[in-house]
């Protein structure tokens, strides 16, 4: 997350309690609060990781796996291969309903709810 | 009979499909993606390909172009409607069809001949393929391995849904024989309705002798027979 977009220095604590994210199309309104003072510093963007479910086969990320594996790296567990989008928003838009647009998006198009799960947050 | 062949972006089976169709003596006509109706139609092949780049996820883009307002509101009045592997990926992403296609197992694109063994014969998609007959059919593709969780997979047996599965010579359900991984060697399903259908393999490869096998024909002879029988008990115009 850019911390540097906060440019009105707000402490830690509730710099932490802003960056709040939602799972699974949640919606969490304590998040959005937080959203709406940092995105006063300019750049809006969604980030969206959208990662095969557990229950579904995931080859390419056990391919990775043992090829970690192969080089040496101990202590994998599982490796699971998803993908990232950015998406950049009107810095004029209120994060609020933003959030709820993108959502939505993540859950009819972006992700595919059967095999996939996304998780999004908006800096 | 008259077939409508969608073309979307990247669609590189919807020629061998028009043509399998004329082949069988019937009108089979191109219907561009963005085209808003089918016209006068009798049925609606979403051939095979790479519809937009295979982007995001196989078929994710194509289930929203124009065209697939029209198709959900054909296969919601009855009208069958077949996906051909990418038009397969197309129909689940749609949710016309149960269940997701993910990655081949192997991480390979497999492009070979199979052997289907079909499941139900009460579908308008397999009624005219004979008791016993394994069909020899082509796959050609990188992500058909047919994923569905626990409970949509019961109801899919509970209902007769699944229609082809994956087998050996002998007509077998192995592992072997599975070239994708699809759980319960799925190769192809209908919905609930039975009315709609995809199938990872290619019947529209395989309608002539000269290309190695016919068999794909008797998928293609199924719709037609249904569609005949329609017309058959439909009032008079």
């Amino acid at each position: 997350m850019d911390l540097s977009a906060n440019s009105r220095g707000a402490p830690q604590a509730k710099l932490a309690a802003r960056q709040k994210r939602t799972r699974h199309g949640r919606f969490d309104s304590a998040a959005c609060v937080g959203e709406r003072h940092r995105m006063a510093a300019g750049n809006m963007k969604a980030r969206i990781i959208i990662t095969p479910k557990k229950a579904v086969l995931d080859p390419q990320g056990k391919t990775v796996q043992n090829a970690l594996e192969h080089l040496g790296y101990q202590g994998i567990r599982a490796v699971h291969v998803g993908k990232y989008i950015e998406i950049e928003l009107d810095p004029a838009a209120d994060p609020v309903a933003a959030r709820k647009a993108i959502d939505e998006a993540c859950h009819r198009f972006l992700s595919n709810p059967i095999i996939e799960d996304y998780y999004l947050e908006i800096v | 009979m008259r077939f409508a062949v969608l073309q979307f972006p990247a669609s590189n089976c919807d020629q061998d499909a028009v043509h399998a169709l004329r082949v069988l003596g019937h009108q089979a006509d191109y219907v561009w993606h963005k085209d808003t109706a089918l016209g006068s139609v009798d049925a609606v092949i979403i051939p095979g390909g790479f519809s937009y780049g295979d982007y995001l996820r196989t078929g994710a883009i194509a289930r929203f172009s124009p065209i697939m307002t029209a198709v959900q509101q054909f296969a919601a009045e009855g009208g069958l409607v077949l996906g051909i592997c990418n038009g397969f990926q197309i129909l689940c992403e749609a949710g016309l069809l149960p269940g997701a296609l993910i990655r081949n197992r192997s991480l390979q694109f497999r492009c070979e001949y199979v052997f289907l063994k079909t499941a139900t014969f009460n579908s308008p998609f397999t009624c005219a393929i004979p008791p016993g007959k394994l069909l020899r059919i082509p796959v050609a593709h990188g992500e058909g391995c047919y994923y569905a969780d626990p409970a949509t997979l019961a109801s899919l047996q509970a209902n007769d849904q699944i229609l082809w599965q994956y087998c050996d010579a002998q007509g077998q359900l192995t592992e072997a024989a599975n070239p994708n991984g699809s759980l319960l060697n799925i190769a192809g399903v209908c919905n609930a309705k039975r009315n709609v259908a995809g199938l990872m393999p290619h019947p529209e490869r395989a309608c002539e002798a000269i290309l190695g096998s016919e068999d794909g024909r008797y998928i293609f002879d199924s719709m037609i027979r249904t569609l005949q029988a329609r017309s058959a008990m439909a009032p008079a115009a």
